[in-house]
């Protein structure tokens, strides 16, 4: 293909020389029709042949008479003397002129033969008076030849001439032939170039089509693996469920490819995500109408045709089978974990989009739930999700509409049976949904991140209303891993106190060891901060989780909350209260207090009296209540008359 | 040739005879003959030309200095005066010049048998007593050889085909 400048220039100056060349055509044909027309101007050796003729004429009559002397001759002599005269006149003007003037020679030829001629006028006015005819026709002798010369002069002249146009016209045709091929050149070039481009349009056009095409491909597929990406996946229109059978979508999804990468490298990851691909079309050839198509990252999807919601199972747990199989990967084996959603189309649902994300969910609940296996999806799953969705709106006006309130519930001194303390429960009574239990939506918060703007608000009201319990009670809130590593916690903690008054010696703060598990010296820090003002630091659901006894040795806790979960059997599990007599031991070496949760009944008060625990806590002592109701209780407790609640309003103001 | 002169010998031979008819008495300067009404040739005195009425061409020639004016009678009027049905003229000349022209030349363009030049006749010398005259500065197309030779001076007989 011509670069396009080139190839404008190209045709600029074929079309230039085609102009051109027409013009000098036109100018060369002009130019040839003035030479045509020259040759064509009157011939001056024709009249210069009837001179001769009339003088001849002259000669003959004017013989015959000598001879005859018949006055006809005589006067056919005159007469022809008359026209001879007429004659040399006539050579005297116009195309003959020139010819005499062109040379000195012929003008003095003519002018000779004239003088010549006109000496006779006598004579010949009236021959009869002539004395000797024979002199006469001695002295004319001269006339004949002369007037050969300048006959012959004028034809040599006029054949020159001839040959001079002549040569022009040929010249003027030779180059009328060269214009005319340079013309018809240009114009063939202009074709030629004409047909080129058409067809490096055609070809550009291809091209482009081919572009697109390979795009097209491109857009819809995924580049590692091949396989039809979300793209493609969204756009699968199906050609018609079979007769019997139903649609059905298998989200699938690996366990811990993330740590594969991290592992091994992406390299690494990408070749296993392809053998993946590779397993998954191989699982559904011979289905008509299955498709399979990586949504990105370790997300894949398969669309197929069961009969029963049994044969749609088994299916997914066959693939399922099949891509956990190990793999050869660089010369090594591997074996990944994965886990499936499933998703039968049904009268309400019948789309590969919707069954699509009802797979995911089925496939994410069982994530959470069972690893390994295939969810299946139900109606509950997409009412707890929606319920989820619901509360995450809501928490973000919950505080604002006070719907979100700390609940206290007490803490008791297991020897003397006196409240010693209370711990703040964030309570969210939704106008609609009523009481959300904080394991429901303390999750939705922190996924959220709208936790720091809640255990920010229930520290401080915690702190506030804890001036309206005895001074010994103490109060405990709980801390979030965010709240701690946002680094504002002192700050709120200080602020909190100050505006309340509530000495810091009275605020316990609960943390969770999942919260060592992120950033321990970062957490450490903050938590060394807080205790140095004097505020005591418990460790939660103690027991749980990783429980890793390092972290008894980083940090100086001051009390130990032992998890509810070792409460559950204690009446026949000898094993959770060994376990809790050990924790005991240890607790008293580091020098903190222990805590027991979930205290139910007062079997289990009678079990933890010979263990030594300090204190306990649990609905046997009393459920979470607001702090009007948590305030009587312990005044109750004490054998103190109930007084009058105050509110925390006037706290506030006070 | 020898019929013409001899023709012209005996028009100035009749001329020259005394008492023949006063009508006779001016030279005969054209005879027309031929395809014409009657059959009988024409001849004609220059005051019988005269009397078919008069027109003018102002034109350069080759053979004349500038542009004359030159005055004569139509050649249409003349052909339509002696009936003349041919579809071409032969026109012969003193000094025995021939030349053929088409009658349809004579419808086309104003062609004039002149006898005068520049208000003057013109004598055998200046090509008179008659000279056919195109009008070749008004027409482009009747400046060529074929034209030229068609305008035949010294014009003697013209004989209609």
């Amino acid at each position: 293909m011509l670069p396009l400048a080139w190839f404008r220039q190209l045709v600029l100056v074929i079309v230039a020389v085609l102009g051109i060349s027409a013009v000098l055509h036109a100018r060369v044909v002009q130019d040839s029709a003035d030479a045509v027309g020259r040759s064509m101007r009157f011939d001056v050796s024709w009249i210069g042949a009837h001179g001769r003729i009339e003088a001849a004429q002259l000669e003959v009559h004017l013989a015959r008479y000598a001879a005859l002397r018949l006055p006809a001759d005589a006067e056919s002599a005159e007469l022809y003397y008359q026209i001879l005269l007429g004659r040399l006149d006539s050579w005297d003007v116009g195309g003959y002129r020139e010819f005499l003037d062109s040379s000195p020679a012929n003008r003095e030829t003519f002018d000779r033969l004239r003088l010549l001629v006109e000496s006779f006028e006598a004579e010949f006015s009236d021959l009869s008076q002539v004395e000797s005819l024979p002199a006469l026709l001695e002295a004319w002798r001269p006339v004949g030849p002369a007037i050969d010369q300048i006959g012959a002069e004028a034809t040599t002249s006029a054949v020159s001439k001839a040959a001079e146009i002549r040569e022009t016209l040929t010249e003027r045709q030779a180059v009328q032939n060269y214009l005319v091929v340079t013309l018809l050149g240009a114009g063939l070039l202009l074709l030629v170039l004409l047909l080129l481009q058409n067809r490096s349009l055609r070809r550009a056009h291809a091209d482009a089509r081919r572009a697109a095409d390979n795009f097209s491909y491109v857009a819809r597929h995924d580049s590692l693996t091949g396989l039809p990406n979300r793209n493609a996946f969204v756009a699968y229109e199906e050609s018609g469920v079979p007769n019997g059978k139903r649609l059905a979508v298998i989200a699938l999804d690996l366990d811990g490819f993330k740590l594969v990468n991290d592992t091994w490298g992406h390299v690494f990851g990408d070749k296993l995500l392809v053998q993946v691909a590779q397993r998954l079309e191989a699982a559904i050839r011979g289905k008509p109408g299955a498709l399979v198509a990586r949504l990105g990252g370790d997300e894949f999807v398969v669309l197929t045709y069961p009969r029963t919601a049994r044969e749609a199972k088994g299916f997914a747990e066959k693939v399922l089978a099949d891509i956990t199989r190990p793999y050869d990967i660089d010369g090594g084996k591997v074996t990944i974990g994965a886990t499936a959603g499933l998703a039968l189309a049904d009268d309400q649902r019948w789309d590969a989009m919707t069954l699509m994300a009802d797979a995911d969910l089925a496939q994410n609940e069982a994530k959470v739930s069972k690893k390994g296996s295939v969810g299946l999806y139900n109606a509950t799953l997409r009412q707890g999700v929606e319920r989820r969705l619901r509360l995450e709106n809501a928490l973000r006006d919950a505080i604002g509409r006070g719907e979100i309130v700390p609940n206290y519930q007490v803490q008791v001194d297991l020897r003397s049976n006196a409240i010693v303390g209370v711990e703040a429960l964030a309570r969210w009574q939704h106008p609609e949904l009523g009481s959300v239990s904080p394991a429901e939506f303390i999750p939705i918060a922190e996924a959220s991140g709208q936790i720091a703007h809640i255990g920010r608000y229930m520290i401080e009201q915690a702190c506030r209303d804890a001036m309206l319990l005895p001074d010994d009670i103490h109060v405990a809130v709980n801390l979030s891993v965010i709240q701690i590593m946002q680094g504002e916690v002192i700050e709120t903690v200080e602020n909190a106190l100050r505006a309340s008054g509530l000495p810091a010696q009275r605020l316990k703060l609960e943390v969770t060891e999942s919260v060592l598990m992120v950033n321990p010296k970062r957490v450490i820090e903050v938590l060394e901060g807080l205790r140095s003002r004097g505020i005591a630091i418990a460790l939660d659901d103690f027991g749980t989780g990783f429980s890793s006894l390092s972290y008894l040795s980083t940090f100086r806790w001051d009390e130990l909350k032992i998890d509810r979960s070792f409460l559950q059997n204690l009446d026949e599990d000898t094993l959770g209260l060994a376990i809790i007599q050990a924790i005991l031991v240890m607790a008293k070496e580091l020098g903190a207090k222990v805590i027991v949760e979930g205290i139910e009944s007062p079997k289990q008060v009678q079990l933890l009296e010979h263990t030594g625990c300090d204190i306990g806590q649990g609905f046997l002592f009393g459920r979470p209540e607001p702090i009007a109701a948590v305030r009587a209780t312990i005044l109750k407790d004490r054998g103190l008359a109930s007084q009058p609640a105050v509110g925390t309003t006037d706290q506030e103001t006070a | 040739m020898s019929t013409t002169l001899r023709a012209m010998a005996l028009g100035l031979a009749l001329f020259l005879v005394p008492g023949l008819a006063q009508a006779q008495s001016e030279p005969v300067i054209l005879t027309i003959d031929g395809a014409i009404s009657g059959g009988v040739p024409v001849d004609m005195t220059r005051t019988q030309l005269e009397a078919l009425g008069s027109a003018s061409v102002v034109t350069s020639t080759p053979w004349h200095e500038g542009a004359p004016q030159f005055e004569g009678v139509p050649m249409s009027a003349l052909l339509e005066h002696v009936g003349a049905t041919g579809e071409v003229a032969e026109v012969l000349a003193l000094n025995d010049y021939r030349t053929t022209i088409p009658v349809s030349d004579f419808m086309d363009y104003p062609v004039i048998l002149a006898l005068k030049q520049d208000g003057e006749y013109m004598s055998v010398r200046n090509k008179g007593p008659l000279f056919i005259i195109y009008p070749f500065d008004d027409f482009d197309e009747l400046q060529a050889d074929i034209y030229y030779s068609r305008s035949a001076w010294q014009v003697r007989r013209i004989t209609i085909k």
